[in-house]
C-alpha cells in the first residue's frame, strides 16, 4: 500500500515537472509566433476560389502581388513592381515595370512577367475563380520583356491600381504548367512573398512561416503567424487577455471596456474603409419598384442605430464613401448626398410605389460584422412602421455569401472592405455586369461610372466620381449606413498598427 | 325501520370508503416525488405558454433602443429580468418562448408518434418483405447522426417553425417505430388477433382496433423523453442559427445571442438556460415516473428510452 502510495506521488511530480517543462518550452517559442484571432475563413487552397479581403492579404504574403495601397503615404506602393506609367498618348495602356531579381520560396525561381500574365490569365480561365471582377478593365496583356508587363485596357481606367494591385495574386508558371491547378495549389504553394504557407486548415486556421531570406522579412517580424478562426468575439477578447492570441480582430463595442481593463493587452482604433450598406436587387419584386428601394434609404434610422446598438463605434455613410476615401467631397456630400432619416416621406413613397405589402425578406449574417443581427433586427420595425412588410432572416455565412455571390439574394445586409478608390467596389456592385450581387443596369450609374473611370486628371476624377455617387443614390439599389470604426485587441508583447483595410502583414508586425 | 336505515348507511359509508379506498390505491402508483414535481414543472411551462400573451408585461418583439441591456430590476420594476441588446423585455420573451418550445415539442411528439407507431405496427404485424424494407429505411435514416441530419434538412429547406419540426421529426419517429415494431410482433399471434382474424376483420381494421392501442402506454413513455430531448434540439438549432426567423423569440435563440454578452450582461444568457435546464429536467422526471408506472419491466431491467 505504502509502496503504491509512493509511487502515484512520484508519478503526480514527475507530470508536473513535465507539464511545467513544457508550458515554458512553449513560452519561449512563443516568442516568434503571433496568432491572431480573425472573423474569416479561406475557402480553399485556390487563390482565386474567393474574394474576401483576409484572403488576399494572405495570399498577397504567401505568392506575391503587385502593390498595396499605403495609408501612411496615402499613395500606392509596389510590391513585386518597382514603378509604373500610362501612356500619355494612350491612356489604354499601361507599363508596369517588374522588380529584379526577386527570387521564389525554396527553389529561388526568378519572378518574371510570365508569372504575372500567368495569374490574369488564370483569374479569367480558372473555372473555380471568382476574383473576375478584379480584371475586367483589362483588354490585353503581355510581356514586353522578362521584367516589363504592358496591360491594354478596354477604355481608358484611371483606378487601374485599385483593381489590381493587391488583388491579382502572383502565381508562378512554371509550376502551374508542370503540376496543374489542383496539384500546385495544394503541394506547391511557393511565391514570391515574405512568409511561405505552412499549414491551411479550412475554416480552422492559416499557419504561415517567415521566408527569413526574404528582404522584406525583418528578424523582429514573427516566425510563425497564425490567422486562427475565432468567430465569436468572446472567444478572442477571452484568448487574447490568456495570451492565446496576440491580436484580437473586430472587438464589437460591448467588449472594448474589457480589453482596455486588460493588464496585458491594449486597445487601439481605426476608421474603416469598409462600407456597410443595405442591398435591393431590382432582378427580383419589389425591388424592381424604384421609389421602394428609395422608401427603404429614408426608413432606417442610421443616427439611433449607431447610437444605441453600435455605440457611437461607427460613422455614418452620406454617399457611398466617407472622409479619407478617395473622391470625397464634404461639400458636395452634405448638399446632395445626405439622407435623412423621414419616415414621413419612406411612407409615402412606400404609398406611391403601389407596394402590395408582400413580405419582403432581409437576409443579414450573424457574426461576420459587428453587431450585424442586433443592427439589422432593429431596421426590420422601423420598415414595419413605414409600411413595408420586412422580415429577417439569418442564413448561416456561407449559404448567403455563396447566394449573394451568385445574384440570388434580392435584399441583404452587406460590407465592402478595402474601398480606397471607391471605383472598383461601385462598379463590381452597381454597373451592368460588373458582378451578379446585386445586378442592377441603369444607363445612367454606367455612364456616369465610365466617364470616372476615363477621368485621369485628379480634380476632374474626382468631379465625376461624386456624380457617379448621386446617381447611384437616385437610383438606389442599395442605402449606404455606415463605416464601422475597427477596434483591435494588441497584446502588448507586439508592436503593430492597423489599417483601415484591416489587412494584417506579417512584415508590419514586431515582436517585443 | 331504524336499523334497516342504520344499516343502509352503514352501507353507503362503507361504499363510500371502498371507493376512496380504491382511488387512492389507483393514485398511490402516480403520487410519486417524480411524477409531482416533473408534473408541476411541465404545468407551469403549460400555463406560462398558453397565457403569455396575458401575462407578459411587454410584446417580446417591442424594441426600446435607449433602454438596451438593462440589468434585472428584481423589485417589481420595469424589466424584472432586464433587456437584451435592442431593449426587449427578457422576461417577456420568455414567456413567448415558453410557446414555442411547447409548440415545437408538442408537433414533434405528435408527428413521429403517429409516423413511428403506425410505421413500426405495419412492420410487425405484417413481417416478412414489408418488416424487412420499413427496417432497412429505419436503419438508413438511424445512420444519420440526429443533429448533424437535422443541420442538413434546416441548411436545405431554410429557417422556419414548420421546417424546424420537420427537421426534428426526421429521426424521432424511428424509436417509437422500432419499439412498436417489436410489441406488433408479439401481438399478432395473440389469441385476441387471431379471434379478430377468424372472425373476418381486415388488416387495417386489426392493426387499428387491436394492435395500436396496446402500443400506446410505451409511446406515452418515449413521447416524454422525446419531448424533453425536442426542446434541447430546437435549442442547439436555433443556437446555430438553424431554428426559427429571428422574430420568433425562443430560448434557444435568446441563449444564442446572449452568449456574445455573457461577460458584460450575463442575464442575457442566464434566464433562457434556466428554462432549458428546469424544462427539460421536469419533463425527464415526468417521463422516469410514468415508465416507472406503465412499463415496469424497463424499471426493473434499468433500460432507457429515448
Amino acid at each position: 500500500m505504502k509502496a503504491s502510495c509512493r509511487r502515484l506521488t512520484l508519478i503526480l511530480l514527475a507530470s508536473v515537472a513535465a507539464t511545467a517543462t513544457f508550458g515554458l518550452a512553449q513560452n519561449a517559442e512563443a516568442g516568434g509566433q503571433v496568432t491572431i484571432g480573425v472573423t474569416e475563413t479561406i475557402a480553399s487552397y485556390n487563390p482565386y476560389a474567393d474574394s474576401i479581403s483576409m484572403g488576399y492579404a494572405i495570399w498577397c504574403q504567401v505568392y506575391g502581388c503587385l502593390g498595396f495601397y499605403d495609408y501612411e503615404k496615402g499613395d500606392y506602393v509596389g510590391i513585386l513592381v518597382e514603378r509604373w506609367e500610362v501612356d500619355k498618348a494612350d491612356k489604354n495602356v499601361w507599363t508596369f515595370h517588374l522588380k529584379r531579381g526577386v527570387k521564389r520560396q525554396n527553389d529561388g525561381v526568378e519572378f518574371t512577367s510570365a508569372d504575372v500574365i500567368h495569374s490574369v490569365n488564370r483569374i479569367n480561365n480558372d473555372p473555380q475563380s471568382k476574383q473576375k471582377q478584379n480584371i475586367s478593365p483589362i483588354k490585353d496583356i503581355s510581356a514586353v520583356d522578362k521584367y516589363t508587363v504592358k496591360i491594354v485596357t478596354k477604355e481608358p481606367t484611371a483606378s487601374l491600381l485599385e483593381y489590381i494591385f493587391d488583388r491579382v495574386i502572383i502565381t508562378a508558371k512554371d509550376l502551374y504548367d508542370k503540376h496543374g491547378a489542383r496539384e500546385v495549389d495544394r503541394k506547391f504553394p511557393l511565391g514570391w512573398g515574405p512568409y511561405k504557407l505552412k499549414e491551411l486548415v479550412i475554416g480552422q486556421r492559416i499557419v504561415l512561416e517567415k521566408d527569413s531570406s526574404h528582404p522584406d522579412a525583418k528578424p523582429k517580424n514573427p516566425d510563425t503567424l497564425i490567422f486562427s478562426i475565432m468567430r465569436e468575439a468572446e472567444q478572442r477578447v477571452t484568448a487574447l487577455i490568456n495570451n492565446e492570441i496576440q491580436i484580437a480582430q473586430f472587438i464589437p463595442p460591448h467588449l472594448a471596456e474589457r480589453v482596455s481593463r486588460a493588464t496585458n493587452a491594449e486597445l487601439l482604433s481605426t476608421s474603416s474603409v469598409e462600407i456597410m450598406f443595405l442591398a435591393m436587387s431590382p432582378k427580383y419584386k419589389p425591388w424592381d419598384n424604384l421609389k421602394l428601394r428609395q422608401a427603404v434609404c429614408y426608413a432606417i434610422d442610421r443616427d439611433l442605430i449607431i447610437k444605441n446598438v453600435l455605440k457611437a463605434q461607427a460613422d455614418r455613410l452620406d454617399g457611398p464613401i466617407g472622409p479619407g476615401q478617395y473622391g470625397y467631397d464634404p461639400e458636395y456630400t452634405k448638399k446632395n448626398l445626405t439622407i435623412a432619416y423621414d419616415p414621413a416621406k419612406a411612407r409615402e413613397l412606400v404609398k406611391a410605389s403601389g407596394y402590395n405589402n408582400e413580405p419582403v425578406y432581409l437576409d443579414a449574417p450573424v457574426g461576420r460584422y459587428i453587431n450585424d443581427k442586433e443592427v439589422t433586427e432593429a431596421m426590420v420595425p422601423m420598415l414595419n412602421a413605414v409600411g413595408i412588410n420586412a422580415r429577417l432572416r439569418t442564413p448561416e455565412w456561407a449559404t448567403l455569401w455563396a447566394d449573394v455571390q451568385k445574384g440570388k439574394t434580392p435584399f441583404y445586409y452587406m460590407g465592402r472592405g478595402s474601398v480606397v478608390d471607391p471605383s472598383v467596389a461601385l462598379s463590381q456592385y452597381f454597373e451592368t455586369n460588373g458582378s451578379p450581387r446585386i445586378g442592377i443596369s441603369d444607363p445612367e450609374i454606367d455612364r456616369t461610372l465610365a466617364a470616372e473611370r476615363v477621368a485621369f486628371d485628379p480634380a476632374e476624377r474626382k468631379k465625376a466620381l461624386n456624380i457617379a455617387f448621386k446617381a447611384i443614390e437616385d437610383a438606389a439599389p442599395g442605402c449606404f449606413m455606415w463605416r464601422h470604426h475597427m477596434l483591435y485587441g494588441l497584446s502588448k508583447t507586439i508592436v503593430h498598427k492597423p489599417n483601415a483595410a484591416g489587412r494584417i502583414f506579417g512584415t508590419e508586425i514586431v515582436v517585443k | 325501520m331504524d336499523n334497516s336505515a342504520t344499516l343502509e348507511a352503514e352501507v353507503i359509508s362503507e361504499r363510500r370508503t371502498a371507493r376512496s379506498r380504491r382511488l387512492r390505491r389507483a393514485l398511490r402508483p402516480w403520487l410519486t416525488p417524480k411524477v409531482i414535481g416533473g408534473g408541476i414543472i411541465v404545468l407551469l411551462l403549460v400555463i406560462g405558454g398558453l397565457s403569455a400573451p396575458w401575462i407578459a408585461p411587454y410584446d417580446p418583439n417591442a424594441q426600446n433602443l435607449s433602454q438596451a441591456l438593462r440589468p434585472p430590476d428584481w423589485l417589481f420594476g420595469a424589466n424584472v429580468f432586464g433587456t437584451d441588446a435592442l431593449g426587449r423585455d427578457i422576461l417577456s420573451r420568455l414567456f413567448y418562448g415558453a410557446r414555442i418550445s411547447l409548440v415545437i415539442a408538442v408537433m414533434v411528439v405528435i408527428i413521429s408518434g403517429v409516423v413511428g407507431i403506425a410505421l413500426g405496427a405495419i412492420s410487425g404485424y405484417f413481417a416478412g418483405t414489408t418488416d424487412f424494407l420499413i427496417q432497412k429505411l429505419v436503419e438508413v435514416v438511424w445512420a444519420f447522426p440526429p443533429l448533424l441530419l437535422a443541420i442538413a434538412i434546416m441548411a436545405f429547406l431554410g429557417q422556419g417553425l414548420e421546417n424546424l419540426i420537420l427537421a426534428l421529426v426526421s429521426q424521432r419517429w424511428i424509436t417509437y417505430c422500432r419499439v412498436s415494431r417489436g410489441q406488433a410482433l408479439s401481438l399478432r399471434s395473440r389469441e385476441f388477433v387471431d379471434a379478430a382474424r377468424s372472425l373476418g376483420a381486415r388488416h387495417t381494421r386489426i392493426i387499428v382496433r387491436h394492435i395500436m392501442p396496446n402500443l400506446l402506454p410505451s409511446a406515452l413513455v418515449i413521447g416524454t423523453f422525446s419531448m424533453a430531448s425536442a426542446i434541447i434540439s430546437e435549442a442547439a438549432l436555433s443556437f446555430l442559427g438553424l431554428g426559427v426567423p429571428p422574430e420568433i423569440p425562443t430560448w434557444g435563440s435568446m441563449l444564442a445571442d446572449g452568449r456574445t454578452y455573457i461577460s458584460t450582461s450575463w442575464w442575457l444568457a442566464l434566464f433562457p438556460g434556466l428554462c432549458i435546464f428546469f424544462t427539460v429536467l421536469g419533463i425527464n422526471l415526468l417521463g422516469d415516473g410514468l415508465r416507472d408506472i406503465l412499463d415496469p419491466r424497463l424499471k426493473r431491467s434499468g433500460s432507457g428510452i429515448g
